[in-house]
């Protein structure tokens, strides 16, 4: 699911087991349940994804098994190790792509509606905003993408603007210049990589429409702007790609149902509360509840209900098995 | 009542004429009497096969002369637009027009002297117009005055001409013009700037000698195939297509870039720089490794002020809409071309390496260079083979520093060894072995 960065660090695939990670397996549930309503365009499962697979193809096997789709492009930067991750291919319909992926993205087929998920285990830099950039020149109208990053703040308290206008390279202008090191405390870096990310989707979304006659020019609508935290603070933002011809279908959507849906600077945060199964199973039988006080189970921390409450229903549980 | 004062506005003809000729280099002000002629072929021959076509051009200390036989100007033409300061929005316009902004001809006789004539001999009508242009200067009204004028002809398509000259040239231009250096970089800068007229078989001569065409090659291999996209744009409410051709030619670095067309007109020539995409989203600077780069970006409207060129045609508007929107797309394309130059060039580097189908593709006993206007075997994305050289990535790092002299050898002494390259490494294994392992 991650790419792994040019400088030869370890990468995280090799660090952590995927499966493993609660909050990524809660927003990657979240993200499969706003992929369905995307069928207002075009039946979801002509619709083709296109990920970081890894080793692991945690969100391959969910979006195909439970999406049914079966036009999967895999990036995989590593092309050291193309044996295992043929190996690891779960299924016969994923197709892995080897390079960078600005130079991938550029070589497939857009003709095709697209989610693509770009899901990095690193921190927003300029080759993150140059995929970005080739992402955006390419999507079709009607598709969905999403970046994640690492938002561990720079340890360097007083710079931390000036350390990634210096990451950032020639897309710095996309940083807003209001934004002081203070802000940049905790999630204050994440607030900032989602304004960056922001700026550049929009930047790249005028030059594509400067000779679009009116009434086609292309929208961007966020959706998602997730905050979590399995081991390093992550940040999600994504949203719909369409035209203005396309407006009614995306409006059909109703994307603003769901209770993660955040379409500004807001985030949602996905936090994991560490509940037994007997509690899990107790609180489940309360839920769903229009008086969160009346959930009740003794001894759990009402933070930790509400918490629970917001991701229930996409609350993973892990068990040890034999094989 | 006030009485209203009304505030003189006019323009001076001295202000005007300076103005207009300050920013134009003399060799640009005669490439755009050219591009008049190109206007007057287009017009009698839509088909754009301009052979038989010709434009000579004369040269000397004293007189220049430009003459076509490209359809002349008709009088009705002569006396409502054609020596109008700027294009009347009621002129007639040539589809695909060069000529835009109604300023080419009398810019460039102002440019190179005092004295001009212009005479023509169109299809219905034909004129002669001789004109000082200092007594102009002191004149009140802006109009010129037919030495002749005849209507009612009726005169073969391939017998109409035109033919401007300038006399009583302004002392620096009749220096110029008194070196064959000046004819011959003349030459050369018309050769380039209507490369695509001169495919097209129109003929172009200074003081009787022809310029020859030059070749904008791309090359095709087994492996190695450029790309084209094709899109057509909307500029308020203009089309304009839009082409980009991509690909590699024979490695040399004074003729990699892009080059770009307005209308069949070039007017950036191997591009190198950001403007063009290099040194950005990721793509490299410009060095030698992408000598065989080629990229053409060709732009083309009915309605020329709908083109994104600059008013002396020598740049592009790099802001303009239907710049900014081709851009990513081209991006695209130079992302993969430049990524196969790159992986040709570790190709080269990696000596193990027993088979070489990058180099194979661009082989000078492979690669075929033709004309990029003349290529139909184009795809959609630029191909090229895949690399069995070993990762991309490279495994080591290599380490540099400074110490002094002194201290060198005191090191060198103690590890027993000849070279610095052994001094780095034996002092890097030292402190790890003792510092890092296990």
């Amino acid at each position: 699911m991650m790419q792994k960065q040019r400088e030869d660090k370890i990468p995280s695939y090799e660090k952590i087991n995927y499966a493993l990670r609660p909050a990524k397996a809660v927003e990657r549930k979240m993200l499969c349940d706003s992929f369905l309503r995307l069928s207002e365009f075009s039946h979801i499962s002509d619709y083709q994804y296109i990920g970081f697979g890894s080793a692991y193809f945690s969100d391959f096997s969910l979006f195909h098994k439970r999406l049914g789709i079966d036009k999967m492009i895999s990036i995989e930067h590593d092309d050291d190790q193309k044996e295992r991750f043929e190996f690891n291919n779960p299924f016969n319909c994923i197709d892995i792509k080897y390079g960078e992926a600005s130079k991938v993205l550029p070589s497939l087929n857009w003709d095709i509606r697209s989610i693509v998920w770009l899901d990095y285990d690193y921190s927003l830099s300029y080759s993150v905003l140059n995929d970005l950039y080739y992402l955006i020149s390419n999507i079709p109208t009607g598709s969905m993408f999403l970046v994640s990053v690492n938002c561990t703040s720079a340890s360097c308290r007083k710079n931390r603007v000036e350390v990634l206008q210096d990451k950032l390279k020639e897309y710095k202008n996309h940083i807003p210049p209001s934004t002081t090191s203070d802000q940049m405390a905790k999630w204050g870096t994440a607030a900032t990589f989602r304004d960056v990310i922001n700026n550049m989707i929009k930047h790249c979304i005028i030059d594509r429409n400067s000779c679009r006659p009116s009434g086609t020019h292309f929208l961007y609508s966020q959706i998602f702007n997730f905050h979590y935290k399995d081991g390093a603070p992550m940040l999600t933002v994504g949203g719909v790609f369409y035209d203005e011809g396309n407006k009614e279908q995306f409006e059909k959507c109703c994307f603003s149902n769901f209770d993660f849906y955040k379409d500004e600077e807001e985030d949602f945060l996905i936090e994991i509360p560490n509940l037994t199964f007997k509690e899990l199973r107790e609180l489940d039988a309360q839920l769903p509840s229009k008086e969160l006080e009346e959930v009740e189970l003794p001894g759990v921390k009402k933070e930790d209900i509400s918490k629970y409450s917001k991701i229930y229903r996409h609350f993973p549980t892990f068990a040890e098995t034999t094989f | 009542m006030t009485k209203s004062i009304k505030v003189n506005a006019e323009p001076t003809k001295d202000f005007f004429i300076s103005m207009l000729t300050k920013d134009i280099d003399l060799k640009r002000s005669i490439i755009d009497l050219v591009d008049n002629c190109i206007d007057g072929a287009r017009r009698i021959k839509p088909d754009s096969d301009y052979n038989g076509l010709r434009v000579n051009i004369i040269v000397t200390p004293d007189k220049f002369t430009i003459s076509d036989n490209c359809g002349g100007i008709e009088l009705d033409t002569a006396t409502n637009y054609a020596f109008r300061f700027g294009r009347p929005s009621d002129a007639p316009s040539t589809l695909h027009s060069v000529g835009l902004f109604g300023v080419g001809m009398k810019r460039a006789i102002f440019k190179m002297g005092n004295e001009f004539t212009v005479e023509s001999m169109a299809e219905t009508s034909s004129f002669k117009l001789t004109q000082d242009i200092e007594k102009w200067k002191s004149e009140e009204d802006w109009l010129f005055e037919f030495s002749e004028h005849k209507e009612g002809l009726s005169v073969p398509t391939n017998e109409t001409s035109t033919t401007i000259s300038v006399e009583s040239l302004h002392p620096s231009v009749a220096a110029d013009f008194s070196e064959d250096e000046f004819c011959q970089s003349l030459g050369d800068a018309i050769g380039e700037a209507q490369a695509r007229n001169l495919h097209k078989g129109l003929t172009i001569s200074i003081n009787d000698v022809k310029i020859e065409k030059i070749q904008l090659s791309m090359g095709i291999s087994e492996t190695v195939i450029p790309a084209v996209y094709n899109e057509s744009l909307d500029v308020s409410g203009n089309e304009v297509k839009v082409r980009i051709m991509i690909g590699v030619a024979n490695p040399n670095p004074n003729l990699a870039g892009w080059y770009i067309f307005c209308n069949d007109r070039l007017v950036v020539q191997a591009e190198q720089t950001d403007l063009t995409g290099w040194r950005s989203h990721g793509i490299p600077g410009f060095h030698n490794d992408y000598a065989r780069f080629r990229g053409y970006l060709c732009f083309e409207a009915d309605e020329p002020k709908s083109l994104p060129w600059n008013t002396t045609k020598t740049g592009l508007d790099w802001g303009a809409g239907c710049f900014r929107s081709i851009k990513p797309k081209m991006m695209n394309l130079m992302k993969q071309t430049t990524d196969f130059l790159k992986q040709l060039r570790r190709e080269k580097e990696d000596d193990n390496a027993n088979e070489t189908p990058l180099q194979d593709g661009v082989d000078e006993s492979n690669l075929r260079l033709k004309d990029v206007f003349e290529i139909s075997e184009f795809k959609d994305l630029f191909t090229y083979p895949v690399s069995t050289a070993k990762s991309s990535r490279s495994t080591t790092r290599r380490i540099q520093y400074v110490r002094p002299i002194k201290e060198v050898q005191l090191v060198m002494e103690a590890l027993e060894v000849d070279t610095l390259k052994e001094v780095g490494e034996e002092t890097f294994n030292y402190f790890l072995e003792r510092e890092c392992c296990k």
